[in-house]
């Protein structure tokens, strides 16, 4: 029985402790994933404590966490942001991203920078949302092609396929609006 | 680079430049794809870059914390079902569950377990076979509800456990049809356990990927449609007090019908609902849509009945 299985068995039973455990060590994760997603901090805060509310009202259900408890939470991540979407009927607004300007070194580099990065981030708003998330999940989270097919309930070949898309479409973008 | 092949190569690529951050020599080790993998290894750079800032949070994830554990406080003071499996007959399995942990410390009692284990092995099997064609009233019916909700608590994914469940469903409405030919009166706990095994099915479907949700409502809508066409057929020809009886099980078949169709016009807002654990907010978004389906369920019963019986009627 691995630790975190014991971890989780405590949560099941609502015990406080385990539950205050689980969330220091996955909450930075879910956070982190949510704010690649949707480039606005607090909202990939607020997400992230939706999050494990969720697991919370389905943690009974050991079916859904007994492969993999943080690929699980990536999907309900997943599930909360796709919602947040439809709610809102739009795609966050494409604001220079302040964050990553101040970030970065060199002023005018970091601006150069800062630009390319918001072209990217428009070139990948014009993805599926499969295809945003396979690339988040691999380039962002550094996730294997496997753990991405668990998480995204998908076959390896699929995935391989997807990010093939993905990237070739991310590209053709980003370099047809350079030309 | 449209084929499995070269997929599958650029994402064995990516996955050594992942490790080693060296693209030059990946590049090298396959010369003629070079030039079609680059600029996704290129893409694929950037995107890392981009990807690598991450802001801490404002509050540092405090207000997710707090708010996080005293749902969970909440939870343990309500403490009702301890999990989705069907409340009623939950206990002892879940207390079974835990028998290989206390076996492994406990010699007497792991030898006391294997003394009627071995005493009672080989009525088990037949015990089991014999239980599946039990009703409800029958001295083995428990044990036809126990194997249920062991295959619904280990079924590998929610779709899985969605279709046992509707089996499980199909099967009460069996049990309903022999009770009536049997003259026999329906218990009240029928009704209790189709409600918990739509409830199942549905929340199990709410988990299912998204690509799946929508194939499964249509095939639990589907479902009951039947459920509902075949307990209104039976109603037409069982006495009065039979018929009250079914009233409630026909009533409930209604429902979740309706709950069904609700959630197959709006399976976001159903997924949304059921992953929340508030299946009521799909009632209230969505109000016009059930009454409006009341309407489909009387209409596809007439159509039904009127094929059945060859009624005519009057348009």
């Amino acid at each position: 029985m691995t630790s975190e299985y014991a971890l989780l068995k405590r949560a099941q039973a609502y015990d406080k402790q385990a539950i205050g455990e689980l969330y220091d060590q996955y909450a930075p994760l879910i956070y982190a994933y949510l704010y690649r997603r949707l480039r606005d901090a607090q909202l990939a805060e607020d997400l992230t404590g939706d999050v494990f509310v969720r697991v919370l009202q389905a943690i009974q259900s050991e079916q859904f966490w007994e492969r993999s408890f943080r690929a699980w939470l990536y999907r309900i991540a997943h599930n909360l942001m796709v919602d947040y979407f439809r709610r809102q009927q739009d795609v966050p607004p494409l604001s220079l991203d302040e964050q990553l300007v101040a970030d970065l070194a060199s002023p005018v580099s970091a601006q150069a920078e800062a630009l390319s990065y918001q072209q990217l981030r428009s070139a990948i708003s014009q993805l599926t949302l499969d295809q945003q998330q396979v690339l988040a999940l691999r380039f962002g989270e550094q996730l294997l092609t496997r753990e991405v097919a668990d998480i995204m309930g998908k076959s390896v070949g699929a995935i391989e396929a997807l990010q093939h898309r993905a990237l070739t479409k991310l590209r053709d973008i980003v370099h047809g609006e350079e030309e | 680079m449209k084929t499995a092949k070269t997929q599958n190569m650029l994402a064995e690529q990516l996955d050594s430049w992942q490790a080693s951050g060296d693209m030059d020599t990946i590049l090298q080790q396959h010369p003629d794809a070079a030039e079609d993998v680059r600029p996704l290894l290129e893409t694929a750079a950037q995107l890392s870059r981009y990807y690598a800032v991450v802001p801490e949070p404002p509050n540092d994830l405090r207000a997710g914390r707090d708010i996080v554990l005293r749902a969970a406080e909440e939870k343990r003071a309500q403490r009702h079902p301890t999990s989705s499996v069907p409340s009623s007959r939950k206990g002892w399995l879940s207390d079974l569950r835990q028998l290989p942990t206390l076996l492994r410390h406990n010699w007497r009692l792991l030898g006391a377990v294997l003394a009627i284990l071995l005493l009672f092995l080989p009525l088990s099997v037949p015990v089991a076979r014999a239980a599946d064609n039990s009703i409800p009233g029958d001295l083995l019916y428990p044990i036809k509800m126990a194997e249920e909700d062991y295959r619904l608590a280990n079924a590998e994914r929610p779709e899985i456990r969605a279709i046992l469940a509707l089996t499980f469903v199909n099967e009460r409405i069996e049990e309903v049809r022999t009770l009536v030919r049997n003259d026999q009166r329906i218990p009240d706990t029928m009704n209790n356990r189709i409600y918990q095994l739509t409830y199942y099915a549905l929340e199990s479907t709410a988990w299912s990927t998204e690509a799946v949700t929508p194939i499964m409502l249509e095939y639990i809508l589907w479902q009951y449609n039947t459920y509902v066409q075949e307990l209104a057929y039976l109603k037409l020809h069982v006495d009065e007090k039979h018929q009250q009886q079914l009233n409630q099980v026909y009533s409930l078949c209604v429902n979740q019908y309706q709950m069904a169709r609700l959630a197959r016009n709006s399976p976001d807002k159903f997924r949304a609902a059921y992953q929340a654990g508030k299946p009521e907010r799909l009632i209230v978004t969505e109000r016009g849509l059930l009454q409006s389906s009341a309407g489909d369920v009387a209409r596809a019963y007439v159509a039904w009945l009127t094929e059945k019986q060859s009624i005519r009627v009057r348009d």
